[in-house]
């Protein structure tokens, strides 16, 4: 089985790019980039075109009750995500075995009308083992929520809200741990010969619990390949997006 | 793999017959598993 570190390793050198993996920028100048390993090891690299991806935070506003009382700890987590239907606090070794920990419903427990959808909750913790190294500075990626993630959650919350004004219910839940999620690299739009990388995941949070392999991912669903067939799905997927962003005739059976 | 991809993986993915076959089925599953956890 190919692993996506050693597929990503093959793109990068495919398109002729020089890449470091599991390393942390400390520092950016113009022109260079400051950074540390997993060994600890200081460098800096030199670049004419550089693209960094911000440590994800969320934004920092404070909550008020009506009486004026501050209740930001009850609404967000002091990074500003929004606090939903989670069990926070666990550590990593017990939160990849507790499937349930991830949140259902993406309501607020305090506040039942608020709900928080893709990137605005606050996860429970990481999707793999964090990592400090000797300088004590961390290096872990966050849990991915954008795209068809955000667009599942969009819909659950939707539904949930629907319910709630009309019948006083909010039946909809899907975990991270439960969701399957498709997405889609382009590599070149060319419908001749451009390529993307297609990466199908099921569940986008391992679930140890329900698929008991060292992935902890349904491995007959779960797949990435590359190909021309990628950019024809992209262009297709580009397509039908607009067309249910539209609400165009059909757009319900067009997934997130 | 090693960390290139070799002559034959860039064969297969360009060979437009195979790469058609490849779209079918993509879209078959991630239709069928999308459309299955909508309903939940």
């Amino acid at each position: 089985m190919l692993r996506s570190e050693e597929f990503i390793r093959s793109v990068f050198n495919d398109a002729g790019i020089r890449y470091q993996v599991q390393t942390g920028v400390t520092k950016v100048e113009p022109g260079k980039i400051y950074w540390q390993n997993y060994e600890g090891e200081e460098g800096e690299t030199e670049f004419d075109f550089a693209m960094l991806i911000p440590q994800f935070k969320g934004q920092p506003i404070k909550f008020f009750a009506k009486d004026g009382t501050d209740i930001t700890s009850k609404v967000a987590n002091p990074a500003g995500f929004i606090l939903v239907d989670a069990i926070y606090g666990l550590p990593y070794d017990q939160l990849i075995k507790t499937p349930e920990a991830w949140p259902a419903k993406y309501q607020n427990p305090t506040y039942p009308n608020i709900f928080a959808a893709g990137i605005a909750f606050a996860p429970p913790g990481p999707i793999s083992r964090p990592f400090t190294n000797k300088n004590n500075l961390t290096i872990a990626p966050a849990p991915p929520r954008t795209g068809m993630v955000s667009g599942m959650i969009g819909r659950v919350v939707a539904m949930n809200v629907i319910d709630a004004i009309e019948k006083g219910t909010t039946p909809h839940q899907e975990r991270m741990t439960e969701m399957v999620a498709a997405c889609i690299a382009s590599m070149g739009d060319s419908l001749w010969d451009g390529s993307a990388v297609t990466i199908v995941m099921r569940p986008v949070v391992p679930n140890p619990k329900q698929y008991q392999n060292e992935y902890g991912r349904d491995l007959f669903i779960s797949h990435l390949e590359m190909g021309l067939a990628g950019a024809w799905m992209k262009f297709m997927l580009h397509h039908t997006f607009i067309w249910k962003f539209k609400g165009l005739p059909g757009w319900t059976l067009i997934p997130e | 793999m090693s960390q290139e991809f070799t002559r034959m993986e860039r064969f297969w993915m360009n060979f437009k017959l195979y790469q058609l076959w490849r779209f079918l089925v993509l879209n078959l599953k991630v239709y069928t598993i999308a459309v299955k956890s909508k309903w939940k």
